[in-house]
């Protein structure tokens, strides 16, 4: 039996439509969920990477999504990457994470640059937002 | 009256009162990512998003070879370019060839 709930886009009939484009809510197919998130500001130090442990407790690797502010303009970058004079900086910074074992992710945030792309002068202050969701990043909903 | 309420839908074979949380397709229990806009950056490098906030996004790009990746791509495949955004624009630096790009802006605050 058909079941769940279903929100088309307007002009679209809900009852006659398939294409899970054409709707705003279609719980036939999974939604990412939002288990765990956090903000927050951490120093960056010339030469030594900066770990953060977020304990998340669900028992297996989860999806995540990470981002970190380059400190010369404050602009947000997505993980993983890395930010640095190819892109207009004047010193390198970047960011990623890895799941540190299946209740634990760790973001790392560098400054591991070397000649012709310098690290950051000093001290900075960085900015970060990480969102941990409910579904596992291995998981084969759909087999 | 019970202070335990909300909409749970689970997926297909499990039993929505006691299914986990990873057999459901939607629960209200858990916030998600809204859509705000999708913004083409293809031939851009700077666009105002006028969300008033700095919103969470991801982003689709080409790398070297014209394929569609997540992200930036590893440094061989044309890393010198980059997707970032602040509270007025959406940006797109490049540094090689110009690439394909698109923003998916959510509803949801990076600085909060």
């Amino acid at each position: 039996m058909a079941y769940g709930i279903k929100i088309a886009k307007p002009g679209t009939d809900v009852l006659e439509e398939t294409d899970p484009e054409s709707f705003l809510v279609h719980t036939g197919y999974n939604t990412l969920k939002i288990s765990q998130e956090g903000y927050g500001t951490t120093t960056v130090v010339t030469e030594v990477q900066t770990t953060i442990d977020i304990t998340h407790n669900l028992g297996y690797n989860p999806v995540v999504l990470f981002y970190f502010t380059h400190p010369e303009d404050s602009k947000w970058h997505q993980a993983p990457s890395r930010a640095d004079i190819n892109q207009g900086y004047s010193y390198y910074m970047g960011g990623g994470w890895v799941y540190k074992d299946t209740n634990t992710i760790t973001l790392k945030l560098n400054d591991s640059g070397s000649a012709p792309i310098p690290s950051p002068p000093g001290e900075v202050t960085v900015e970060y937002k990480y969102y941990i969701f409910i579904d596992p990043a291995t998981d084969s909903w759909y087999e | 009256m019970s202070d335990v309420y909300g909409i749970k839908v689970s997926r297909q074979g499990h039993d929505v009162k006691s299914a986990a949380d990873t057999n459901l397709s939607f629960s209200s229990e858990f916030n998600t990512l809204k859509i705000a806009k999708i913004i083409d950056m293809t031939t851009e490098t700077e666009v105002a998003h006028g969300l008033g906030y700095i919103p969470t996004f991801v982003f689709l790009r080409c790398n070297k070879a014209g394929e569609y990746m997540m992200g930036n791509p590893p440094y061989t495949e044309g890393m010198l370019s980059s997707v970032y955004v602040d509270g007025t624009n959406i940006y797109k630096l490049v540094a090689a060839a110009s690439v394909a790009a698109y923003v998916v802006l959510f509803s949801d605050k990076l600085d909060e």
